[in-house]
């Protein structure tokens, strides 16, 4: 394997696939040296949005409002900000890793709502942990706005426990589903965590009115336990560790894990007292990572793939929206998940319409297909409103590529720059089909396949 | 259950056949898969949360005037189903149906620990999942993985959009989603993806197999389902509505030969938190006006005893209104089964009752799950324990 596909291999797995300006530095660089470059140790900035953040006062002002259309409209203004602002990120921040593991962080401390201030508190918390400490992140994730409100532990009284913040912490966040806790073990440590709540501007507090202080029983463990006590039983276990690493190799490495390498990285990420850097560094120094069965093992979800494209092949957008719309279409709206449990992976992303829609998405951006399709309704934001058709075409929602900027790629292997796995076949037959035509449209046809979807 | 294209063209002679008739194939892979029984099923989903009282309106109850000074319909008004309710006014062919019983409606259907995001409900009506539960596959995708149990178009479950709903998605296989059968044809029928799936070679990875199945997939699907849609094209005149069009489009697919049993749509934004009776009243006449048409064509061509349409929303509404005309999400609502071969007809059961609210809201008496059992069961001739994953009890509407 020559180093420039182990380079890409790499970059396609710590960020977000390879830069069109990197090209010449991936023929000769050492992967190694390459890996510290994406985890570079620049420092966490906070994303700076287009629209200035309004205060929490004034937020909590309009909150309040009998009319609700300047809050929600407030809402969608910033949330599509905050998504503008980190897919910029995502796209051209040489510190890739820490952008792709804080997208793992959002799948996986899932929130879906629409108060645009606590989502970017949010995200923020999942940047600036992204390559720090678990343990910290999951105290943050607790105590925000976002995940307090979306799991209802604002309403986690000691007078009327509510569970769904302490059923998901175990079953989703930290140890996996039916995994060494019982109903009793919810019940218990829901009640410790009575109280945990924020205040009108959005700031946790620790409500000692509300908590019950009494007697607990958790995980074999009796005391009068609080929230923070829970949090630490659980991580304790180092069955905890091998929940998360395992999913994040799923992430990062291959859909189906290897037991054995699995077990070897959860033990070292537990001594390492949850360090996620650690974890990073024990995958993508590995020479397993580089392995054939790992190569284009991932389908690339729809954030990756379009940012992945961007980085590619520069461009200009009319709708800014548009790019995020072709996300949503695929499934993948930052800010969004689904649900509590996140994006479903894998070939959960390709139905027919799916794999479509990709295939056509790089020659729309080219300007040599048109698009005109109908989102599925999302009421939750709309209100009632029809939902907008994504329309792209050569009127409306422009896209404008820089070819002049990437003339340099246009004579490159096309087909070594863009597939994680090359194959001769396919080469022949693309090659054959485009003969008459430009390197432009060869580049387009080259990401208009089945294989382009894999990474 | 990957299954590597060449693989499976090597070991079926036949396969090469199966493009251009695939029902040819489904008919030999039967002996595994569920039998058909000539039912069809159509799904109307109302998204956005349909307002249930406002839909069959219990015009002898005085909290339900109380609740809704000003978007309450009065019994006047109403279409008169029995003593206690009416039927609204927009849905005039509703009423037509229910006198000539072939109308069903299940009142007060939900499911426990109810969700008020639409997202979330949504998901829950279509994946068929307890409120805590995430399932990443829907029930009728899950019908889908019995029915085209190893064949190789998955047209028995049809979905009139652009995209596919998680409904409409199996463990092993997704149904497809086409608003138009020509622009599905078009889009698929692209030199270089027929080329990529003529030339498609063995794939080691199985996620290229996979994704070169899909491919293939709807390649085919789309040549086949377009051809079956030109068939023997309806000849009525259908509305010129989103909704219209998309009963016509499954008028002339019932009418040709195609194997599907499933076909789901959707219309909204019943989401009526302002001015509700303006909205609803809109969305009801052309809903109407497309089941009307669709019912005498399929009567026409001797087919309504063999299909039936179900509708449902991911909830209901509020029993109070609200400051401004309209009403916040809710939670029970009605379901209603048009068909011309339904075994018990009219109201199959009561009311909701608004006398036990739970914090302002109905609480559902009837799970809907019992209902996709019954459908799947009785309707669709399949195994609704394994694909529900749990017995849900019938009922003997079917």
């Amino acid at each position: 394997m020559t180093l420039f596909l182990k380079n890409k291999h790499l970059v396609s797995r710590a960020g977000f696939g390879i830069h069109h300006n990197d090209i010449e530095k991936y023929k000769n660089l050492n992967p190694k040296k390459l890996y510290q470059e994406l985890k570079s140790n620049l420092d966490y900035q906070p994303l700076s949005t287009d629209i200035q953040p309004i205060t929490a006062e004034q937020y909590q002002a309009m909150s309040k409002a009998d009319d609700r259309k300047p809050l929600n409209q407030f809402n969608k203004n910033y949330n599509g900000s905050v998504r503008k602002a980190w897919h910029s990120q995502m796209i051209n921040t040489p510190s890739q890793l820490r952008e792709k593991m804080a997208l793992f962080w959002h799948g996986h401390f899932a929130t879906r709502i629409q108060q645009a201030l606590f989502n970017k508190e949010i995200i923020e918390i999942f940047r600036k942990n992204a390559l720090g400490n678990f343990r910290d992140l999951v105290f943050e994730v607790s105590k925000s706005s976002a995940m307090l409100n979306f799991l209802n532990n604002q309403q986690n009284k000691k007078a009327k426990p509510n569970e769904n913040f302490a059923r998901e912490l175990m079953e989703l966040f930290t140890l996996g589903r039916g995994n060494l806790y019982t109903e009793k073990d919810i019940k218990e440590s829901a009640r410790a965590f009575t109280g945990w709540s924020y205040n009108g501007l959005g700031e946790f507090i620790d409500n000692k009115k509300q908590h019950d202080s009494g007697e607990k029983v958790f995980l074999g463990k009796t005391g009068n336990f609080d929230g923070a006590d829970i949090i630490n039983m659980i991580l304790e276990k180092p069955e905890c560790a091998h929940f998360i690493t395992e999913k994040i190799y799923k992430f990062l490495v291959n859909e189906n894990p290897d037991e054995k390498i699995v077990k070897s990285l959860s033990e070292k990420f537990y001594k390492a007292n949850y360090d996620i850097t650690t974890l990073m560094d024990e995958i993508f120094l590995s020479d397993w990572f580089y392995s054939e069965k790992n190569i284009s093992a991932k389908i690339k979800s729809p954030v990756e793939l379009i940012v992945g494209i961007r980085r590619i092949m520069p461009m200009d957008l009319q709708n800014r929206d548009t790019i995020y719309n072709f996300e949503k279409l695929l499934g993948q709206e930052l800010l969004q998940p689904p649900n509590v449990a996140g994006w479903p992976s894998g070939v959960a992303w390709i139905d027919s319409s799916t794999l479509l829609l990709r295939m056509k998405i790089p020659a729309v951006m080219a300007g040599y297909k048109t698009l005109d399709i109908e989102p599925k309704s999302n009421d939750d934001i709309n209100m009632g409103k029809e939902e907008k058709k994504v329309v792209v075409n050569q009127k409306q929602n422009t896209i404008t590529i820089h070819w002049e900027s990437i003339n340099n790629i246009l004579n490159e292997d096309l087909f070594n720059l863009l597939l994680a796995k090359p194959n001769e076949d396919l080469q022949k037959m693309i090659t054959d089909f485009n003969s008459e035509k430009s390197k432009k449209h060869l580049m387009i046809s080259i990401m208009s396949t089945p294989e382009y979807q894999l990474c | 259950m990957i299954i590597n294209r060449k693989t499976f063209l090597k070991t079926s002679s036949l396969a090469a056949a199966s493009f251009l008739f695939p029902n040819f194939l489904n008919a030999l892979t039967l002996p595994e898969a569920i039998e058909m029984n000539g039912k069809t099923l159509i799904i109307l989903q109302l998204s956005g949360g349909n307002d249930g009282l406002n839909t069959i309106i219990p015009v002898k109850n005085d909290i339900y005037y109380k609740s809704r000074n000003q978007i309450s319909i009065k019994e006047e008004n109403s279409l008169l189903l029995t003593d206690e309710a009416g039927i609204n006014p927009n849905l005039k062919f509703f009423k037509e149906l229910y006198d000539n019983g072939e109308l069903a409606v299940m009142n007060n259907v939900g499911y426990p620990e109810p969700n008020k995001s639409h997202f979330r409900s949504m998901d829950i009506w279509q994946t068929a999942s307890n409120s805590n539960e995430f399932k990443n596959s829907g029930w009728l995708g899950r019908y889908l993985d019995e029915a085209c149990h190893n064949c190789e178009n998955p047209t028995q479950v049809i979905e009139v959009d652009d995209l596919l709903s998680l409904a409409m998605k199996g463990e092993t296989k997704n149904a497809i989603a086409f608003k138009d059968p020509k622009k599905l044809f078009n889009n698929s029928q692209e030199m270089l993806y027929k080329k990529l799936n003529a030339d498609n070679n063995d794939h080691q990875h199985d996620l290229a197999s996979y994704l070169y199945n899909t491919l293939g997939n709807a390649i085919n699907n789309s040549e086949y389902i377009f051809s079956e849609s030109k068939a023997k094209p309806t000849d009525k005149i259908y509305p010129t509505t989103q909704i219209g069009k998309d009963f016509k489009t499954i008028a002339s697919l019932i009418k040709s030969d195609i194997n599907t049993q499933v076909y789901y749509l959707s219309v909204g934004s019943f989401d009526t938190h302002a001015n509700q009776n303006q909205r609803q009243t809109q969305l009801f006449k052309n809903i109407n006006a497309a089941v009307e048409i669709f019912t005498k064509d399929m009567k026409e061509n001797g087919k309504f005893n063999d299909i039936m349409i179900m509708t449902f929303s991911e909830f209901g509404r509020r029993v109070a209104q609200n400051a401004s005309n309209g009403t916040d999400h809710g939670t029970a609502n009605q379901m209603f089964f048009i068909s011309g071969g339904l075994k018990k007809k009219g109201l199959l059961n009561p009311l909701p009752d608004l006398t036990n609210l739970k914090d302002g809201d109905l609480i559902y008496t009837e799970d809907f799950r019992k209902v996709y059992a019954t459908v799947l069961k009785r309707w669709l001739n399949s195994d609704d324990q394994k694909i529900l994953g749990k017995d849900n009890g019938y009922y003997n509407f079917i």
